[in-house]
């Protein structure tokens, strides 16, 4: 059985949360099927420009066709018509059109083929209902495609222009309990067959050991791992940290692991290390008293699944409707909403060491049981074989 | 956090969460200081906030550039001109002034440099001072912030007996 996956960048260094998933799963679903993946040139999520070269080509023993995006978007023109057309609006369907357009990645190539070679295959599995790819090309192919949507509550997912997308595909694979809800409470699509699955977390390299085996903070810490950015909720992180040390003088630091896209205080509590191999993030984790998410769009969160892995608590944004519902499943982590309620969260946390251990645990034993690899590989492989048999 | 009843046997994160929603709305009901937090407000020394820290920080900027600029009498002037056919003439012109100027205002020009000298002297010794007292201040916050929260724990502790 051919199975394609068709995903807006694919690379073993592309960064991106749905762009890993896809690949995750594409290494794991070449064991069963024989899989080509259909994708554009790019590495940058912003402009779509080509880095990779077009036609076939392999990505760890995993064959993959890239097609060029022509034109490159261009960020001021999609940021100035974002603010001016859709921001604060119900914009109407040529607007929508006009932003999905803009969005990208304008991959017609990629379309024509599939057109072109439908039936070269017997399924083809869509990443991200949000792009250009997905949007015109499930609708290409509609009587064989799986959906991977990995949608939150942002404010592009109530254009009309994607209720196609939601009930054409013949089956539709969500990441959570909550993005379920979300997609059927908007698209009223319960009827289209579908599945919660997830992703499962990926091995953990063997921490490399340094010349005292030491880590780079003193403990005691909270850890973020992820973009460090403005909209993954970051400054307001970085604010309620702040006045929570001023006003309880606690020997605690923040630690934030990852890209930074915003200014951080300097602040001696407050330290950035970069981007860190896997090894290194997981001995941050283990010895950290709390993994901290404070974003408020998220779909799964590797990084919460990655927190309870290595056996600690966590505390995230409680406007987040996925975070909380992991929270509340797992008995794993506490939740915010205001300063209040993030200081005396962390303060239950830090004083109660028994709890911290706890609460781990129960978060541990929750990824074991519904995201470990073998339970979503199962679960993708009973769905893409039922998928091609209908 | 002693008031918080957590039973770590089974966690039940809804139940804590309640518990916590509760207390923040119990603190919002009562004003937005508590007795003790009135009391604190009212004996502190004011600390530096982030942005007092930001103009802390700015000084320091200013101090490193009055370093590097306060000696007129050692610096020296490029002379240049962009014209290509009188150029040479006027840069030759500007040089010989420049030697006059020199020869003429070279008392006005050391006491200026003495003056400036002086007072980025002054400058450091505020800052040094100002630091001092900063971290003096920043330690006798956190002193008061130790005193009053064992005071807290006390009152506690009496009023469970």
């Amino acid at each position: 059985m051919k199975v394609a996956f068709v995903v807006q960048r694919y690379g073993s260094e592309v960064q991106g949360g749905s762009e890993s998933l896809c690949r995750w799963v594409v290494e794991r679903m070449t064991k069963y099927f024989q899989v080509e993946v259909l994708t554009t040139c790019a590495i940058d999520y912003l402009t779509w420009r080509d880095h990779y070269r077009p036609g076939p080509g392999e990505v760890n023993g995993i064959p993959v066709r890239r097609f060029s995006t022509r034109p490159p978007r261009k960020m001021r023109q999609f940021n100035a018509f974002t603010r001016k057309r859709i921001a604060n609006q119900k914009p109407s369907l040529p607007d929508q059109i006009e932003w999905m357009r803009l969005q990208g990645p304008l991959c017609f190539d990629l379309i024509g083929y599939l057109k072109e070679f439908r039936r070269a295959y017997d399924l083809f599995v869509f990443f991200t209902y949000s792009y250009f790819t997905t949007y015109l090309g499930l609708q290409m192919v509609p009587d064989r495609s799986l959906l991977v949507p990995t949608a939150h509550d942002e404010p592009h997912i109530y254009f009309d222009i994607f209720k196609p997308i939601f009930h054409l595909p013949r089956g539709i694979i969500y990441n959570t309990e909550e993005e379920k809800q979300l997609v059927h409470r908007i698209f009223a699509n319960s009827h289209v067959p579908n599945e919660v699955v997830g992703s499962g977390i990926s091995e953990a390299e063997e921490p490399k050991a340094g010349p005292s085996g030491e880590l780079p903070v003193r403990s005691p810490y909270i850890l973020y791992v992820g973009r460090i950015d403005i909209m993954k909720g970051c400054g307001e992180l970085v604010d309620y940290f702040v006045r929570y040390l001023k006003e309880t003088g606690r020997d605690l630091r923040l630690v934030l692991v990852g890209k930074k896209f915003m200014q951080l205080p300097e602040h001696p509590q407050i330290l950035h290390l970069g981007v860190v191999g896997e090894g290194d993030k997981r001995r941050l984790m283990e010895n950290a008293e709390v993994g901290i998410n404070p974003s408020e769009y998220e779909s799964l969160s590797l990084s919460l699944l990655e927190s309870w892995s290595a056996g600690i608590p966590v505390l995230v944004n409680g406007c987040s409707e996925v975070l909380v519902g992991h929270c509340l499943r797992s008995n794993g982590g506490l939740y915010y909403t205001n300063y209040g309620e993030f200081s005396l969260c962390l303060e239950v946390l830090l004083s109660r060491p028994e709890l911290r251990k706890k609460m781990g645990e129960d978060g541990r034993r929750y990824v074991q049981t519904n995201y470990a690899w073998d339970v979503v590989e199962e679960k993708y492989l009973k769905l893409i074989t039922a998928s091609s048999k209908r | 956090m002693d008031t918080f009843t957590i039973n770590t046997e089974g966690v039940n994160v809804a139940e804590i969460m309640k518990q916590i929603q509760e207390r923040v709305l119990e603190k919002k009901k009562a004003g937005i200081y508590t007795d003790e937090e009135i009391r604190e407000v009212s004996e502190l020394k004011k600390q530096l906030s982030p942005q007092k820290e930001g103009a802390y920080g700015e000084l320091a900027l200013h101090l490193r550039r009055l370093h590097h600029n306060w000696d007129v009498a050692a610096s020296s002037a490029l002379i240049t001109s962009h014209r290509k056919v009188l150029g040479p003439v006027i840069v030759a012109l500007k040089k010989v002034g420049f030697r006059v100027f020199r020869f003429i205002g070279h008392p006005l020009v050391i006491r200026q440099t003495e003056f400036n000298a002086a007072s980025v002297r002054f400058a450091s010794v505020l800052m040094e001072e100002l630091s001092r007292l900063i971290q003096e201040n920043k330690d006798l916050k956190e002193r008061q912030e130790k005193l009053l929260r064992e005071m807290e724990e006390r009152k506690r502790m009496e009023a469970r007996r």
